[in-house]
């Protein structure tokens, strides 16, 4: 805490004894004129700054520009170097930052216009829809860094105090010292693979296009793993009101005392089935295929012929995948993962003599989706065709629990799977759900590192736990959920790294020593002052 | 945990309310059982307020600061502990009413969000940061909260207090605008630990320590505003009413970063907004 003297020494130690509130109102009107004049500026020059080096040599040379004027002009020196100058500053820059949450950052110019129409012209006048990649900002961000300089730099007794000001501030200019370098010399691009794939580049947006970068090593993704929440299923009513969903109630069904709050919504739990519903008598084993046509339903499966009703000719289905995919290198068709994601049916058309007239793909999903497998006969398909995928059934295996209701109003209980929602009446639905949100709780990439087609290390990706090799950090970034084979990585260079590390070290203690001991540390203190009362 | 989400919100928000009345009646009268009742209240509610945060953090095997209503008991906690701090540091009463109107207030909200279940922590906040990041970041709420309390009380009665009441300020007078300077420099401090965790621990986990995300952005705003403060408090006209109102203005910013991020036209591109 400030006292008094360090009050009293305040503005004089800050840069001379100008009349402070002049000092103020200047220093905006500068920090609004040196915005106005870097947006026009990039006006001028058609500037668009779109990669963080843009922001770094136009910042650099206003804070050079200011430092070298600073030096030549010892007035100008004291001003950029004291509260009167950094409050405006430290104001200015916060004002922006809130305006660049407030408006829509990143649009087009068009979508500036339909956005926000007669205000728009002000938007991009000022390029506040992209306001920390304007010269404006920039400029402002210079200026900072030249007031922060220019403290350091200047002339004063270095008292306790100001001791640990100065670190503060220093710590605050490495920071950006350290991220201006990063910006300059880092780099930032994308890897992608596949369980057993490797990599010997990455790819980075420079200039709007993508360019491939040499990692200096090889890099194998070995695994990849998708680790999940066990699920906590509880039975929940919501309202649904529009697109909103209120939740009125979760319980969990193993907990008796719990389910009878679902009586306030007339439902009464019979029986909690952990296990899942129990056994059909007939449950198939594998999954089963059939085709609809018209009304007719013809259970079909790979390698049998089958006559179409009322005379249309023959149909032999030729394969099955239950997770479609067509592979980009090979251009074949493939399974993706191993569920049922995207079944897919490979059929042909047969003349009365058994050749075939034309091939053709048919999809369970998306059954209005008919895709011709073949360049043979063009066409629409003789006749119109449905495909019927159903997925093995295997009862208390993997298809989640159950739960047994009774309703008000009806004699039958009601047997109700997750995630099978359940209309009670009214805008309320009751639904059998995992609680928790997202149920994802790690991915993690086992990676090898080669160098020469020899093993230098192995180590596990995953989020907050980099690879680093080679003066690159490798980042676990996402997956695809749809392809557990599949690993998304960020991969970073960043020579300034250790600055803005140093930085934040330099300012943290600074920040720390003038809050907590202004006037010195405590030990020290008491001794002197037992010392001096023993005297 | 379906009815314990309700219950004790419930009853420690009703002693930091029977606390805060306690307090504020030691402003007209003064007693050594008035003074013992609401420490002992205050002491209750914080105590009912911490075992529901071990009980969660226990059922659920996870800190329970994920989401809204969770980081609404944790600041209720911290206002009660700051100020209990003070308390006992300084024998100084004066922030008693406050803080409790502030823990009550933070627990009514927090009894129209009261979650029923746990939400699971993604990846990135299963690390060794989230822990410190968190806690330290709602100490420096707490204190910034306690600093804008003092200063609009001082916006009404600049006078120093205690000159006929000792009792309340630990046997001295107290100039109110030392004290919410030092709260406010207390929660600088705090808040420049707290964003500088969060940048190192953003580098950890995505590899950038800064994205320009709305909630870092308001973060930012936050920290510049007191650093403005830390700068104007230098210049001689800058003082009293000038710097309360500033601290004030810095805690709307605060509470805006806090629980005003769903409002944004930018929400949608931040992953730190409450669900």
């Amino acid at each position: 805490m400030a006292g008094a003297a360090d009050r009293a020494s305040g503005e004089a130690a800050a840069g001379g004894q100008v009349a402070a509130g002049s000092g103020l109102a200047r220093g905006f009107i500068l920090l609004a004129a040196v915005f106005l004049a870097g947006n026009l500026l990039q006006h001028g020059l058609g500037l668009a700054l779109g990669g963080a080096r843009a922001w770094v040599v136009p910042g650099g040379l206003v804070c050079f520009v200011l430092g070298v004027a600073a030096g030549l002009h010892p007035r100008l020196f004291g001003y950029l170097a004291s509260n009167r100058f950094s409050a405006p500053v430290l104001l200015c820059l916060g004002a922006l930052t809130a305006l660049g949450t407030l408006i829509l950052q990143d649009l087009a110019p068009d979508q500036v216009r339909e956005v926000y129409g007669w205000g728009a012209r002000l938007v991009l006048g000022l390029h506040l829809h992209e306001v920390f990649h304007s010269l404006g900002f920039t400029a402002l961000l210079g200026l900072g860094a030249a007031g922060l300089a220019l403290t350091l730099a200047r002339r004063r007794p270095l008292t306790w105090r100001r001791a640990g000001a100065l670190l503060a501030h220093l710590g605050l200019l490495l920071v950006l010292a350290g991220a201006a370098v990063g910006a300059l010399w880092g780099v930032k691009g994308r890897l992608e693979l596949r369980e057993g794939e490797v990599a010997e580049h990455f790819v980075v947006a420079r200039d709007g296009r993508l360019a491939r970068l040499p990692l200096g090593f090889q890099l194998r993704l070995d695994d990849f793993r998708l680790l999940e929440y066990e699920p906590r299923w509880r039975v929940m009513v919501f309202a649904v009101r529009g697109e909103r969903e209120e939740r009125l109630l979760s319980v969990d069904p193993a907990v008796p005392g719990e389910a009878a709050a679902l009586r306030a919504h007339g439902v009464a739990l019979l029986r909690y089935l952990p296990a899942g519903l129990p056994a059909a008598p007939q449950a198939p084993a594998a999954a089963t295929h059939a085709i609809l046509v018209g009304g007719t339903r013809l259970e079909v499966e790979p390698g049998r012929t089958v006559e179409l009703p009322g005379g249309a000719g023959r149909l032999r289905v030729l394969r099955a995948f239950h997770d479609f995919v067509l592979d980009a290198a090979t251009r074949q068709p493939r399974n993706r993962s191993a569920r049922p994601d995207n079944p897919a049916l490979e059929v042909a058309f047969l003349d009365a003599q058994g050749a075939e007239e034309r091939r053709t793909w048919l999809f369970a999903r998306f059954p209005a989706f008919e895709h011709q497998a073949d360049a043979g006969a063009a066409g629409p398909a003789p006749v119109a065709l449905q495909y019927v995928f159903t997925p093995p059934v295997e009862p208390g295996s993997g298809q989640g629990p159950a739960v047994e209701l009774g309703l008000a109003g009806l004699e039958e209980p009601v047997l109700l799977g997750p995630r099978e929602p359940l209309r009670l009446g009214g805008d309320r639905v009751l639904v059998l759900a995992a609680a928790g949100g997202d149920m994802v709780r790690d991915y993690l990439s086992d990676v090898s590192v080669l160098e020469g087609g020899e093993l230098r290390l192995r180590q596990t990706v995953e989020v907050n736990h980099p690879l680093e090799h080679g003066g690159l950090a490798v980042y676990q970034a996402d997956y695809r959920p749809e392809d557990h084979a599949f690993s998304g990585f960020q991969v970073v260079g960043d020579p300034g790294l250790g600055v803005v590390y140093l930085g934040f070290v330099l300012n943290l203690l600074g920040v720390l020593w003038v809050v907590f001991f202004p006037r010195g540390l405590p030990w020290p203190r008491r001794r002197a002052a037992g010392a001096g009362g023993g005297a | 945990m379906s009815h314990a989400s309700v219950l004790f919100p419930a009853l420690s928000g009703g002693l930091y309310a029977l606390a805060a009345c306690l307090y504020a009646l030691q402003w007209w009268r003064a007693s050594r059982p008035l003074r013992a009742l609401a420490s002992l209240a205050l002491g209750a509610g914080l105590a009912v307020n911490l075992l529901q945060l071990g009980l969660r953090w226990v059922q659920a095997g996870q800190p329970p600061f994920k989401t809204l209503y969770e980081s609404l008991l944790l600041a209720a906690a911290c206002i009660a502990l700051v100020y209990l701090v003070v308390e006992l540091t300084y024998r100084a009463r004066l922030l008693g009413a406050p803080a409790a109107v502030g823990c009550a207030v933070v627990m009514l909200v927090a009894l129209t969000r009261a979650d029923r279940e746990a939400v699971n922590l993604p990846p990135a906040l299963q690390s060794a940061w989230f822990i410190p990041h968190v806690t330290i970041y709602f100490f420096g709420y707490a204190s910034i909260f306690l600093a804008a309390a003092v200063a609009a009380v001082y916006l009404v009665r600049p006078r120093p207090i205690g000159l006929r009441r000792p009792d309340l300020t630990g046997g001295r007078p107290i100039a109110l605008e030392a004290v919410f300077d030092g709260a406010v420099r207390f929660g600088f401090a705090l808040l420049t630990v707290g964003m500088l965790m969060g940048a190192a621990w953003a580098k950890v986990a995505w590899g950038d320590y800064w994205t320009w995300d709305p909630k870092e952005n308001w973060s930012l705003v936050t920290w510049l505003v007191f650093a403005a403060y830390l700068h104007l408090h230098y210049l001689h006209h800058w003082r009293g009413r000038r710097l309360a109102v500033l601290t004030i203005v810095g805690f709307a910013a605060l509470v805006f970063t806090y629980l005003g991020m769903h409002l944004l036209p930018t929400a949608a591109q931040s992953i730190h907004v409450y669900q």
